[in-house]
């Protein structure tokens, strides 16, 4: 504003603005002054305060013109200026301070005395070397800085990491300025402080997550990743090493992975050597242990004073003083964890701890990225030596159901070549096992996009050889939409041959089998008519002419008679066998008391004529052919009246015994027995122990028992003592559930 | 009323439709031995016996029978296939059959085809037996013929 009229307070305000750090260039064009004037305004506010801050000449409102050897008017003038500045500068919220040219300290304002924690009376006269005695480093820098302005008097700025009141090192922006004493010369400076922790800060921060960002998208494995992470917070704040940890499931213990150091240092490397060899059960004691099990990042201000840190003699011989881990995490889950390690003690910061939590959560995300991806690979593989080591091929169709894949297998397998089918769909190919019908079937079924299993497809090779295929297929869905069918094919060429030939050699021996029934009763049924010729001619011989021949003539024709008689009861029984096989019927449920009961009518004359006693338990239901159950118990029960001893009536009991899944049935008798060397050959066609004098019959009826049994696959045997009576044995299954 | 009581009768008229030279004779015997007065006409297989039936060629003037005797393994045509003819038949279906069969096997399969026999008589290797069957044919006849009409 030209022409505008200053005074004291304005042009000390835009001093101080300056002080603060604004360039000269921007104060100048903001106000609209000229440099020369800024720089005259300066100076004269420095030697104000220059002069207020001389203790030997304590500025004096009576005499203090005389004394500056100026009018009193312009001392006036002078002196109020100066007040407004002392009252400024006090007010001020950053620290301002005074020193001489020996480097003593002259003064500073309220907030100095706040940011050291320092009484600011009591540090008068004081030097750097007593403020900042704990931090040699930071007393040099300020000196060397102090030295360049005496040399070269104006101002300085320069940044410097000092301790403040409570121990913590902050960011910190100096400003210095020299100024002249009354005779001209540089008689001190004045500086101010501005505090740049937080700028610097998020310019830390950035710089981490810049760096990890782009090695999380530069690197592709977690090993690559971590020891570059570690190194982005080690070298941008100053910390000496590193490591991460990590949850191993098969040691089931915490393991150290990766680690980082910035200086070569042997005793940091024994240190993080010896952290590599450390595996740790999970728990909640611990550095490492603690952030694993809760998931809360942790800080150490002193690792060698600290119990709970287990490497802490490691660590003091290492030279390391202060730690913090923070956990690496996705969701609720803590996936392993980041620990850092400092030369110099350092105090829990909560802006670090919040920035490694925020990284922790993004190396989280990367680990599950990996994992995924490692899972996905992995997977893939073992679809890969899956469908390298199968017999089967794998295939696609699309929504359209042309088929669009079908993997190399096929054509190794079958021989035919798949391009023929791509594209197409499955009827769209001949195959001559199928009907329209069938087809259509295998339509319908794929429209209401089902699964289907086993579904068999004949294929002709270019060589006209017959090839068969079974498909099995599900539909894929993306997002709830159909894609269309995945699914595999094996070929069953063989299995089909096979099958064909078990097919043709079970035909072939049904046909015999029945051949062989059908010879039987042929063959025993034209056998009865020439008997009949032998047998009844003779005896018409007989009849007619039986008065003319002698004795022997008429016994000779009786042993015709009766050979052809027997021979004729033979074939009857050969029949009776064979029928057992062909005139069957299917079983079925029957009461097995029932089949008993007509035996026993079946038996009733030859009961009545020995006087036979029968007795039996209560039988059950079974699944049985009804006819040849009563003949099985007429036969066994006619046998044990049959082969009775001769001095008593014959008493025979039917048994029953439940066997888990068949019933046992039994007939016992108190009759002549059987030795046991004959006890597999009485079941066989025809086999008689006895002569037709003692015991009539041919030897068919066990035979016929055991034909029956088989028949229900079941099992028939005897037991016996010799002279004291037989037992015959056989099983029948019980009827099954749901079986009416 | 009996067949040896009525002597002024008409012949019984028996057809007997059988290969076997051996069983035709005996039969012939059997009913020689028998009571009743009849005619035995012999066939050798089934188309004669339908030619004889249906008085075709040569059977011009054969009578219609009482009885058939009808023999199963006929050369040509089989006893079944004739019997099932006769049954099919209105003007034949009324006359009793006797089935000779040679096994009680036989007349268990007869029996499935559903074949309406009026009767199977197994034929015995025994003279006597089959003089008692002839004779109960006999009797089956007469109990036959004195029905009402024939019904």
């Amino acid at each position: 504003m030209p022409g505008r009229q200053w005074d004291a307070a304005s042009k000390a305000k835009v001093v101080l603005e300056g002080l603060k750090g604004r360039s000269e260039s921007a104060i100048c064009k903001r106000h609209r002054i000229k440099p020369t004037e800024y720089r005259r305004w300066r100076r004269q506010f420095l030697s104000n305060i220059a002069r207020s801050l001389e203790p030997r000449r304590p500025p004096s409102e009576d005499v203090g013109h005389l004394r500056a050897g100026m009018p009193k008017k312009v001392w006036e003038e002078s002196a109020k200026a100066l007040r407004v500045a002392q009252e400024l500068i006090e007010a001020l919220p950053i620290p301002v301070f005074f020193k001489a040219r020996d480097g003593k300290h002259l003064g500073a304002n309220r907030a100095w005395e706040t940011y050291f924690g320092v009484e600011r009376d009591s540090f008068i006269g004081k030097t750097v070397n007593e403020l900042f005695s704990a931090a040699p480093e930071v007393v040099a820098r300020h000196k060397a800085a102090d030295e360049a302005l005496w040399r070269n008097p104006g101002t300085r700025s320069y940044e410097l990491e000092v301790p403040v009141h409570d121990g913590s090192f902050r960011h910190t922006l100096n400003y210095k300025a020299t100024f002249a004493g009354a005779d001209g010369e540089i008689a001190g400076l004045i500086g101010a402080i501005i505090d740049i922790t937080d700028r610097k800060r998020v310019e830390q921060r950035q710089a981490i997550e810049h760096r990890v960002a782009r090695v999380l998208a530069e690197s592709g494995t977690v090993a690559d990743v971590m020891p570059e992470v570690l190194a982005a917070f080690c070298e941008t704040l100053g910390w000496a090493c590193g490591a991460r940890w990590s949850l191993d499931a098969r040691a089931g213990g915490f393991r150290c992975e990766e680690t980082w150091r910035s200086v070569d240092n042997a005793d940091i490397a024994a240190f993080l050597a010896e952290s590599r060899k450390s595996i740790y059960q999970p728990g909640q004691a611990g550095f490492i242990r603690r952030v694993l099990g809760t998931g809360e990042p942790a800080w150490i201000v002193d690792v060698t004073a600290e119990k709970n840190f287990l490497r802490g003699k490691e660590a003091g011989k290492a030279g390391l003083r202060s730690a913090f881990a923070l956990p690496i995490r996705l969701g609720d889950q803590t996936l392993g964890a980041l620990e850092f390690f400092h030369g110099e003690e350092q105090q829990a910061d909560e802006w670090l701890l919040k920035t490694g939590a925020a990284i922790g959560a993004q190396l989280g995300h990367f680990m599950a990225r990996v994992q995924a991806e490692r899972d996905l690979r992995l997977s893939e593989a073992r679809f890969r030596s899956l469908t390298a080591l199968s017999s089967d091929w794998y295939w696609e169709q699309d929504e359209e159901l042309r088929l669009t894949f079908m993997s190399g297998r096929f054509v190794e397998r079958t021989g035919i070549d798949p391009a023929p089918f791509i594209g197409r769909r499955r009827w769209e190919r001949p195959a001559p096992n199928l009907t329209e019908s069938d087809w259509a079937r295998h339509k319908a079924q794929l429209e209401r996009h089902e699964p289907f299993f086993d579904f068999e497809v004949e294929r002709v090779s270019p060589d006209g050889v017959s090839v068969w295929l079974s498909l099995c297929g599900e539909p894929v869905f993306e997002d709830g939409k159909f894609r269309g069918y995945r699914g595999v094919g094996t070929d069953i060429t063989d299995r089909k041959r096979a099958q064909a030939v078990l097919r043709a050699a079970y035909d072939e021996l049904t046909r015999s089998n029945s051949e062989l029934q059908q010879f039987a009763y042929v063959a025993s049924h034209d056998l009865q008519e020439p008997l009949r010729m032998i047998g009844s001619y003779t005896q018409l011989l007989e009849r007619r002419y039986g008065d003319k021949l002698d004795a022997d003539a008429r016994e000779f024709m009786s042993f015709i008679v009766e050979g052809a008689t027997r021979m004729k009861q033979l074939i009857e029984d050969l029949l009776a066998y064979s029928r057992v096989g062909t005139r069957g019927k299917e079983l079925r449920p029957v009461q097995a008391q029932g089949a008993l009961d007509r035996a026993l009518v079946n038996l009733r004359a030859s009961i009545e004529s020995s006087g036979a006693q029968i007795t039996h338990d209560l039988l059950p239901e079974v699944s049985a052919d009804e006819t040849q159950l009563t003949q099985l118990f007429q036969n066994l029960i006619g046998n044990a009246i049959k082969f009775r001893k001769k001095d008593e009536p014959p008493r025979v009991h039917v048994a029953l015994r439940d066997a888990g899944d068949e019933w046992r049935f039994s007939v016992s008798d108190k009759g002549i027995g059987i030795e046991p060397q004959y006890f597999e050959r009485i079941f066989m066609v025809f086999q008689r122990l006895h002569t037709r004098d003692e015991y009539p019959g041919t030897g068919i009826g066990l035979a016929i028992c055991k034909k029956v049994v088989d028949r229900h696959r079941g099992r028939i045997w005897v037991e016996s003592a010799y002279g004291e009576g037989s037992m015959f044995h056989f099983t029948l299954h019980k009827i099954q559930k749901g079986q009416t | 009323m009996t067949a040896e009581t009525d002597k002024t009768a008409p012949p019984v008229e028996i057809l007997l439709v059988e290969d076997n030279l051996g069983d035709a004779r005996l039969t012939r015997e059997a009913l020689k031995e028998g009571k009743v007065y009849n005619n035995l006409h012999w066939v050798k297989d089934g188309v004669e016996a339908l030619d004889f039936l249906y008085k075709r060629g040569k059977y011009e003037d054969a009578p219609k029978p009482d009885i058939i005797l009808l023999d199963l393994n006929l050369p040509k045509k089989d006893g079944r296939e004739v019997l099932q003819e006769i049954k099919a038949d209105t003007r034949l279906m009324r006359i009793p059959v006797v089935v000779l069969t040679t096994s009680q096997a036989e007349e268990d399969v007869l029996k499935t085809y559903q074949l309406h026999a009026n009767c199977y008589v197994t034929k015995p290797v025994d003279l006597e037996q089959f003089i008692k069957v002839v004779q109960s044919i006999d009797n089956f006849w007469l109990t036959v013929v004195t029905l009402p009409n024939g019904k």
